[in-house]
């Protein structure tokens, strides 16, 4: 790899010792993908939650301000393994909040802004057409790349940080705007594409399309065609979702909405190749992707839960709207999750109130993700999502068992203590 | 113009009186500009602000409001004439504030998010390359149709709120993507590059070259080269500010950056015409630009201000760390403008506390454009300022008088009491 | 005598570590709500591996999939639950996977020159992972 005048003075140290143990790591990883050169950082995203980097990551955090590590981009965090709203709602192992605090300590000293949402591509951290990013975070990724034209991996949690502090990263993958052409092609049914969606059905039917489409192409870029142009801001995050569960990479061309596929030709770099895989994705695979999702036929459900990614103002509107007067079933927990900047927006507009005065908790900041579910809820326990993305993350041995429906069959569900699902039926 | 079945059934009333009353008004504004058809709306900006819209302003949005009208598009609005947070450290004029809480009732009935901020872009309504949009507002249109490719005249005040409620606008203007090629080529001269921008002066600088550019354009839309490859949002935030005190359209095709203007070529339209009318931009139109803005010499001001457009997080930041552990001097007042979702982020922070230390003032949802700026400060008052905007709006007959520096000058103004410029001296 | 088969392939993270082969041809994910930190125990949902152990095993997998958190996860199973894996073989390397090894010091390779990983190792075979040198001894379980 060819370095810089500026890359060798960061490696030999002369801005001091997390910008060198910061380039050390990197060159090892560009290295290992064969990258040619290190391109100037514009943006960064890093994880935050205890849960899943445990001791180590703390350690690895802390470590880095103590070398004097700071920021060089604009940054911000994913959520985090704790609700400073709700501290009483949860039951957290010992030690958790303070560890995770501890976290957030690190994250200031480093210049790191607090957002802890998944979804800082739609505030507060929002990428340009062609801006480098190295963020962790596969839905934001998948939006930025796909949506806004910005380029990044969906960086691991090590190389992220490493990056911001260095200023550098390595060019390799989404990086690099030759690797930015489609190697398959994906094609929506219009008669499904007139029937996907719409208000109580948008998150769950464009999560499970993403996923039938992230599952086809799993390590290429797939080339999308048959969406509608000017697709909703929610169903674009909803398909982009399925960047981590379903789809490795992070880039989806989707024609007509991708600033780099106006049309099928420019997707694929030119033209189309003659045998190119296809997939036509039809009613009939929505359905299955449905069917697939649920891991029980239980009806009784203990939990359900929305907001995988981060619920927008609307969708928070959304749920208010279809809880309406209704209350949440006794013994059953409704929970909502979104980030403390929406969360803002949704105070002012009342939302909040209408949602607690339904028994439903609004929380900010963290998600059954992020927190210790394993402590949280046993193996008995069921929960219904219009999450695809949650719900191929936390399931398997002694964690809940999941049913996946839309927010109108997830809010009845809240409602009546029982899932009875009514779509693609 | 051509209306489509659909609209043509909102015209009739078929969707109600305020859907009716707003198509009129929209086939008006259609014929006006020699409109083909209407295209449908994605997203709104609509004003807030009761110093500007005044008692017909409010009449507007009421009578909307009985209507029956509804905003279903995401949604946002401008800044208003009031900080709700900071009520008792300003005198509002006898009826202001029933004014304005009429406006805000009015537009939380119509559904459009309480953002109250010129900058919703980078937080609370974010567009998608070619979304269509109807937004009041210069800088936030100028930074959509410029760095993210959304289209969208800088909409006024009245048929911004009325396309909301119809969901359509007549296609002219940004609107058309036919209308969206360079008329004119700006080049920036590379030594001004090396020497533009940078901590305490990025503000100042870029809204002063906005200002460069927007006076050579006026009507017309520029084409930029020379820029570096990568700006940061706040560069661009305030290069794009000329979108209204300069400019009177609102795209610049930045090359290299806008995702229209990949290439000077395809900025316009295909290639560059033999003739193109061309300016250079070099250090010394920027020091000219800088002794423009100043209306006085005098070295005593009373008031600084910093924020216009909004701040963001990471310049709310900057202006901490140019305070350090200093205080405003006596007499002067400080005041900083955010939005309230920024001005959340920085509390989580700490960075209100360290500004309200000092002596100086965050302030949310308002600014001094939005404020009765002549009974609250008159036209003996100084003002030093890093904001071109602001310097070239609220200037004339009865206000204030003004004085432009960098983010550092003035913060060591509002330190010292005393404005000493250093900047392209 | 057990059979002895040497491989080549391409070097992620330099290193020497040797463990029994756990085996399968599916993309697996490092994070904790999937392989358990204090356990090293796989805990995915309709995963080939689910239940079983990664703790000092010669990890072969398709590629990373799931949270870019993978990387800390890995990080944190090597430096304070000592539940690492020896060594990790891919098929191809995601970055995630790359990340976690390179920082963690776990030895990792992919694209094994000789074909796919999973039809040249079997889940019981003793593993060998020099990315030193880019080479994999395989000993087969006999």
């Amino acid at each position: 790899m060819r370095l810089g005048d500026i890359d060798k003075r960061r490696l030999d140290g002369e801005e001091g010792p997390a910008v060198r143990h910061a380039m050390e790591h990197l060159v090892k990883m560009g290295e290992a993908f064969e990258a040619e050169e290190m391109v100037d950082l514009h943006s960064c995203h890093l994880l935050s939650d205890y849960r899943t980097m445990g001791e180590g990551g703390l350690q690895f955090y802390e470590q880095l301000v103590e070398w004097g590590g700071a920021m060089l981009v604009p940054t911000t965090c994913d959520p985090m393994s704790m609700d400073l709203k709700n501290m009483d709602k949860f039951d957290w192992p010992e030690g958790y909040p303070e560890r995770q605090t501890r976290i957030s300590d690190a994250f200031r000293e480093l210049g790191v802004a607090l957002t802890f949402s998944c979804t800082p591509h739609l505030g507060h951290n929002v990428p340009k057409f062609g801006e480098n990013l190295a963020w962790v975070e596969g839905n934001a990724t998948g939006y930025a790349n796909s949506v806004l034209g910005a380029r990044g991996n969906r960086e691991d949690s090590i190389t992220a940080p490493l990056a911001g502090i260095a200023g550098r990263t390595p060019k390799f993958g989404l990086l690099d705007p030759r690797n930015r052409v489609g190697e398959c092609l994906v094609e929506i049914d219009p008669n499904l594409m007139e029937r996907l969606g719409g208000d109580g059905r948008r998150c769950a039917d464009f999560e499970a399309l993403g996923m039938i489409i992230g599952d086809f192409a799993y390590d290429r870029v797939p080339v999308v065609v048959g969406l509608r142009p000017n697709m909703e801001t929610e169903e674009l995050k909803a398909i982009c979702a399925a960047c981590s569960p379903a789809l490795i990479g992070t880039l989806m061309l989707l024609v007509g909405v991708s600033p780099e596929a106006n049309t099928v030709e420019e997707a694929f770099g030119g033209e189309v190749p003659r045998d190119v895989d296809r997939l036509w994705v039809d009613a009939d695979a929505m359905r299955r992707a449905y069917e697939q999702l649920s891991n029980t036929a239980k009806e009784d459900v203990d939990v359900v839960m929305s907001g995988c990614p981060f619920k927008t103002i609307y969708e928070i509107q959304e749920v208010a709207e279809l809880l309406g007067d209704n209350t949440v079933e006794d013994g059953v927990k409704f929970i909502i999750h979104t980030d403390r900047v929406t969360h803002v927006l949704a105070e002012h507009m009342g939302l909040t109130d209408r949602i607690a005065r339904a028994g439903a908790l609004l929380t900010t900041d963290t998600c059954e993700y992020c927190m210790p579910i394993e402590h949280m809820y046993g193996p008995d326990t069921v929960i219904a999502a219009d999450s695809m993305k949650m719900r191929r993350l936390v399931a398997g041995e002694g964690k809940p068992t999941w049913r996946y429906g839309t927010l109108t069959d997830c809010v009845n569900a809240a409602i009546t203590g029982k899932f009875r699902p009514t779509h693609w039926n | 113009m051509n209306l489509t079945d659909a609209d043509k059934r909102k015209l009739d009333g078929g969707e109600g009186r305020a859907v009716q009353h707003a198509m009129e008004h929209l086939v008006k504004m259609g014929e006006a500009f020699d409109a083909e058809e209407m295209v449908d709306l994605h997203t709104v900006h609509v004003f807030s602000d009761y110093r500007t819209v005044g008692d017909g302003g409010v009449n507007f949005y009421e009578n909307l409001v009985n209507m029956g009208g509804h905003i279903s598009l995401p949604s946002s609005c401008e800044p208003m004439s009031m900080d709700r947070n900071h009520n008792d450290q300003f005198d509002w004029p006898d009826g202001y504030e029933e004014g304005q809480q009429k406006i805000v009732d009015a537009l939380a009935t119509l559904g459009v998010q309480p953002t109250f901020s010129c900058t919703h872009y980078l937080n609370a309504n974010v567009p998608k390359f070619r979304s269509n949009m109807a937004w009041v507002e210069g800088n936030a249109t100028g930074f959509a149709n410029t760095v993210i490719g959304a289209r969208g005249n800088r909409e006024d005040a009245v048929t911004s709120p009325l396309a909301g409620i119809a969901r359509r606008i007549p296609k002219y203007g940004m609107l058309d993507p036919g209308n969206r090629v360079g008329d004119c080529l700006v080049q920036i001269d590379p030594h001004l590059i090396e020497r533009i921008g940078g901590e305490g002066r990025r503000t100042a600088d870029f809204e002063a070259l906005g200002a460069v550019i927007g006076d050579f354009a006026y009507d017309r839309i520029p084409v930029v080269t020379g820029l570096p490859d990568y700006m940061q949002n706040e560069e661009l935030k305030a290069l794009v500010t000329a979108c209204s005190p300069a400019m009177t359209t609102t795209l610049m095709l930045l090359v290299g950056i806008s995702p229209e203007a990949r290439t000077l070529e395809e900025a316009f339209g295909g290639k560059v015409p033999k003739d193109v009318d061309t300016i250079r931009v070099t250090e010394d139109d920027l020091r000219e630009m800088y002794g423009k803005l100043e209306q006085t010499t005098k070295e005593d001001v009373d008031i600084v201000i910093s924020g216009c457009p909004f701040k963001t997080l990471q310049e709310v930041q900057e202006l901490t760390q140019q305070l350090g552990a200093r205080k405003v001097a006596d007499g002067v007042q400080f005041y900083i403008f955010t939005d309230r979702i920024t001005f959340n982020m920085a509390e989580d922070m700490g960075l209100v506390d360290k500004i309200e230390a000092a002596g100086a003032l965050l302030t949310t949802d308002t600014c001094s454009w939005c404020m009765p700026v002549e009974t609250m400060f008159g036209p003996d008052k100084v003002i030093a300022s890093d904001s071109m905007k602001m310097r070239r709006l609220l200037a004339g007959d009865g206000k204030p008088t003004w004085r432009y520096g960098t983010l550092t000058d003035v913060v060591d103004a509002a330190v010292t009491g005393k404005f000493k410029p250093r900047r392209w001296n | 005598m057990s059979e002895t088969i040497t491989l080549h392939g391409h070097s992620v993270s330099k290193g020497v570590g040797e463990g029994e082969a756990l085996v399968c041809d599916k993309p697996l994910s490092f994070i904790a709500v999937g392989i358990s930190n204090e356990e090293g125990i796989v805990r995915i949902d309709r995963h080939p591996l689910n239940g079983q152990s990664i703790v000092g095993k010669v990890l072969i997998y398709d590629t990373d999939i799931f949270s870019t958190g993978g990387a800390l996860s890995m990080y944190t199973k090597k430096t304070i639950f000592n539940t690492a894996p020896a060594a990790v073989i891919w098929r191809k390397a995601h970055n995630i996977g790359a990340g976690g090894t390179i920082y963690a010091g776990i030895p990792s390779m992919d694209r094994i020159e000789e074909g796919l990983p999973w039809d040249l190792i079997g889940t019981g075979d003793w593993v060998k992972v020099d990315s030193e040198q880019g080479i994999v001894e395989v000993t087969k379980k006999s």
